[in-house]
């Protein structure tokens, strides 16, 4: 296990390695001079000459991409040329927001979808099979910033449960913050939730058709039992699929969502980078996001060992 | 005192009688046999009683376990009973353990559920795989069912089924999954727990060799209905039904083929080694290899049929592969009438070499009509010839299909057919050899006799060569001239089959015939007399 485990960091690092290198080849070896291309067509030669000169776009290419991976390695992601702040303090301050709300929404679709989905299959056919199914359609369906108006018009207006929008930051305590997050969580999470329930109800469904269950069943268990203690688990390895996926979406994804509820998420951050040309910034999230996506797949590839015993080694 | 009873028990799927008025008894520590063909209906009742039937399967009738009417139980009560009255084993252990739970962990839910502290049910568990045969040093409770090889996992569902020693245990084709040795293992087993706990026993089997060692009684379905019920030995001696006769005629098919002169060779094998890679231990390491065909000789003659048998893992789905030329050998050579065969061979060669696989039910596209999918091998031959269809014709009536069969797919015709759909593929470009790997062991008793029959039939018109890779020893020795004896990637013995049967050389070889269960040949005397009654 320690073995394997190594030798999955080594491949992480590699395809990182391999990412950095199409970042750098698309941002600085394609033609067109980035700093001409930030500073818009009426800078002087001189404001571009030194622009160029801050981007590190002078010297030789092996030279300048050392400096940029090597500076990303010790923390140091450039400075931002819209914000004029270190590029780190500023994609740490939006992952404070992003990341939380990311893993909130997942934990609120993942207890909505994993029971509906178990349930749908147990009565398949049945009365509550058909309503979770409709509910999944609709939930398919409508996009998700239409739940967002719908969620803030309940339960922040008429009700007041909840803000409608902003963040407090975490400074203040957890309570608020997570309160501010909790309605744009619900309205990430429910098309998610619609997606992963489906997802479920039909990899129970393939479980529940398999011997084992049957063994079950003739060992005296009742059928809910059965599903639960033997279809449950073996239904969870696509679920865990669909599950990396949808965080690597979320983090940067929720771009809309963050809109709707003012929230200085990622999404923000990287929407205006790259209007405002802020392509130090947009470097740095895009590595970020590569980063993310990498290690989430390889904390899917662990969960399904621990999942299912076939996959260890 | 009966401990199980059926009266005039009947299911029925939309308006179809799956099983019609079957009356059933079998007293305390009985060991009866329940035999049939597929379709006959005998899983269908073991469900029954189970309570367990697949949904939309109406029942009706009454059923009985030492007195106590099952039918008129709720679904709850059921649920105290099955696993503690009364238990059953499955045909595919395979499939039948739930793979992400540990062994000892499936046999002590058993125990929790019907009331066992947890605790105990673990060191009640650990005893019990003791019992069946899973010893703690060589297989402890602690292993993953993908861990156990097929024979170990039947053990397990054994000891699942009959750790609250239930008072009826049913064993649906507990060993058709298996080989013959592991079954003559699971077999002892069964036999030994059922005289042990005193409990009955219902053996569910299409095979009557096996009932024939293991019963007291013999019970005989088909289609639905019971046809005959006898003492084991009454019915193998004296069988009233025509039926039952033709069930036995089918299940010991007449021994030794008359000898003939060997043709010219046309398949020549010679120092042929498989070996595989296996993943690296760390990313360093040099990759092990798994040796599974450590060097394979023999000759295959025109017209002549030659066995290769072995247990699974022997070696010989592999060595038909690399003869069929479809995995490259990384020792020795293949030749079919004189040329390399290969997987970068040209394809004419190829025409001349055919296979029939063991699953009639996914060796066929299920989208293509059979007429398609029979003119497949023209593909091979630099061009189609012109007359296709009329040969596409011919072989589907030298099947024993019509010719009109060709417009059908393949999901509506049933197994012992889609088997007959196989052959005429593998004969439309008039081959000189064809490999059957396991060609006959999914079909019923009856079908498989009349496929032999059309094998032989087909050998004796066309001078083919087969090569049968079969488990299925009663098989090899009724239609092979000669036999090779596969263990463990090596060819121990071979020989002409009535001698290798008769007077084997190699230990393993008279240890495969010993585990091979036969109806003993006195028993069998009046049934011979009329071996071609198909009802």
């Amino acid at each position: 296990m320690a073995r394997s485990l190594a030798v999955r960091i080594l491949a992480l690092a590699g395809s990182l390695w391999a990412a950095s290198l199409i970042v750098f080849a698309v941002i600085e070896v394609i033609p067109g001079d980035p700093a001409a291309f930030m500073l818009g067509l009426n800078a002087t030669p001189e404001t571009v000459a030194a622009l160029r000169d801050q981007l590190g776009l002078t010297g030789s290419l092996p030279a300048r991409y050392l400096a940029w991976a090597g500076g990303m390695v010790t923390g140091d992601f450039g400075t931002s040329y819209t914000y004029k702040v270190p590029v780190a303090d500023l994609v740490a301050d939006r992952l404070a927001v992003s990341l939380p709300l990311t893993v909130y929404a997942m934990a609120i679709s993942t207890a909505i979808a994993l029971p509906a989905g178990l349930v749908a299959a147990a009565a398949r056919g049945r009365a509550a099979d058909l309503a979770v199914t409709g509910l999944t359609q609709l939930g398919v369906a409508v996009p998700n910033f239409w739940f967002a108006m719908l969620l803030v018009l309940v339960f922040a207006l008429s009700l007041g449960w909840f803000p409608a929008g902003g963040f407090p930051g975490w400074e203040d305590g957890v309570g608020p913050a997570l309160r501010a997050l909790t309605l744009p969580a619900l309205a990430l999470a429910l098309p998610q939730a619609a997606i992963l329930t489906r997802v479920m109800r039909s990899a129970t469904l393939e479980v529940l058709g398999q011997d084992f269950i049957r063994t079950a069943r003739a060992k005296g268990l009742s059928r809910a039992r059965a599903v639960w203690r033997h279809g449950f688990r073996n239904a969870l390895v696509p679920v865990l699929t669909i599950l990396g996926l949808q965080f690597a979406f979320l983090l940067a994804g929720a771009i809309i969502i963050e809109n709707v509820f003012y929230l200085p998420g990622l999404g923000r951050l990287i929407f205006q980078a790259i209007t405002q040309r802020d392509l130090i910034v947009v470097e740095s999230v895009v590595m970020l996001m590569v980063a993310a996506v990498i290690a989430v797949n390889a904390a899917v590839d662990l969960a399904y060992a621990l999942v299912d015993p076939r996959l260890r080694r | 005192m009966t401990l199980l009873s059926l009266r005039g028990l009947s299911l029925r799927l939309g308006g179809r009688a799956l099983v019609d008025g079957l009356d059933l008894e079998m007293g305390p520590g009985e060991v009866l046999g329940l035999v049939g063909e597929s379709g006959s209906g005998k899983s269908l009742t073991a469900l029954a009683i189970l309570g367990l039937l697949p949904p939309g399967v109406a029942r009706s009738g009454e059923i009985r376990l030492g007195g106590e009417r099952l039918d008129s139980l709720t679904e709850t009560e059921l649920c105290a009973r099955r696993g503690r009255d009364l238990s059953i084993v499955f045909q595919e252990p395979m499939t039948a353990l739930n793979p992400m739970q540990r062994i000892g962990d499936q046999v002590a839910e058993a125990l929790v559920i019907h009331g066992t502290p947890r605790a105990e049910a673990r060191r009640r568990a650990a005893d019990q795989l003791a019992r069946v045969g899973l010893a703690p040093d060589r297989c402890p409770p602690g292993r993953f069912p993908h861990e156990l090889s097929g024979g170990q996992r039947q053990r397990v569902c054994i000891a699942m089924a009959t750790a609250l020693r239930p008072r009826l245990l049913i064993a649906d084709e507990p060993t058709t999954a298996l080989d013959v040795t592991t079954q003559a293992q699971i077999l002892d087993l069964l036999g030994a727990l059922a005289r042990d706990q005193g409990m009955g026993l219902l053996l569910i089997t299409h095979d009557l060799a096996v009932v024939a060692g293991m019963t007291q009684r013999v019970a005989v379905m088909q289609g639905g209905r019971l046809v005959e019920q006898a003492p084991t030995r009454a019915l193998f001696g004296a069988p009233a039904q025509p039926y039952t006769r033709a069930l036995l005629a089918a299940s010991a098919p007449a021994a030794g083929r008359a000898a003939r002169a060997p043709g010219a060779p046309v398949l020549q094998v010679a120092g042929v080694v498989r070996r595989y890679p296996l993943p690296r231990p760390h990313p360093f390491a040099p990759r092990p290899q798994m040796v599974a065909v450590a060097g394979a000789d023999f000759t295959l003659h025109a017209g002549e049929s030659l066995g290769l048998v072995g247990e699974s893992g022997s070696g010989k789905s592999t060595l038909a592969r690399a003869v069929l030329g479809l995995d490259a050998v990384q020792a020795g050579r293949v030749t079919l009438q004189g040329r390399p065969v290969g997987p970068g061979m040209d394809p004419a060669p190829r025409a001349g070499l055919q296979a029939v696989f063991q699953d009639p039910y996914g060796s066929f596209n299920p989208r293509w009509r059979v007429a398609r999918a029979v003119a497949e091998p023209f593909h091979l031959l630099p061009r189609p010839p012109e007359d296709a269809e009329t040969r596409v014709a011919d072989a589907l009536v030298a099947v024993g299909l019509r010719p009109e069969d060709g417009s059908r797919y393949i999901h509506e015709f049933s197994g012992g057919q889609r088997q007959r759909i196989a052959i005429a593929r593998a004969l439309i470009t008039r081959p000189a050899v064809i490999v059957l790997d396991e060609a006959v062991s999914a079909l019923d008793t009856r079908v498989r006799a009349q496929i032999l029959a059309l094998l032989a039939d087909l050998q004796a018109r066309h001078g083919l060569a087969y090569l049968f890779v079969s488990h299925d020893l009663h098989v090899v020795r009724a239609v092979t001239d000669r036999v090779l004896v596969m263990q463990a990637g090596r060819i121990v013995e071979q020989g002409p089959t009535e001698r290798v049967f008769a007077r084997p050389d190699h230990p393993y070889t008279r240890q495969l015939i010993a585990a091979t269960p036969v109806i003993p040949a006195d028993w069998l005397a009046p049934a011979r007399k009329v071996p071609d009654a198909l009802p």
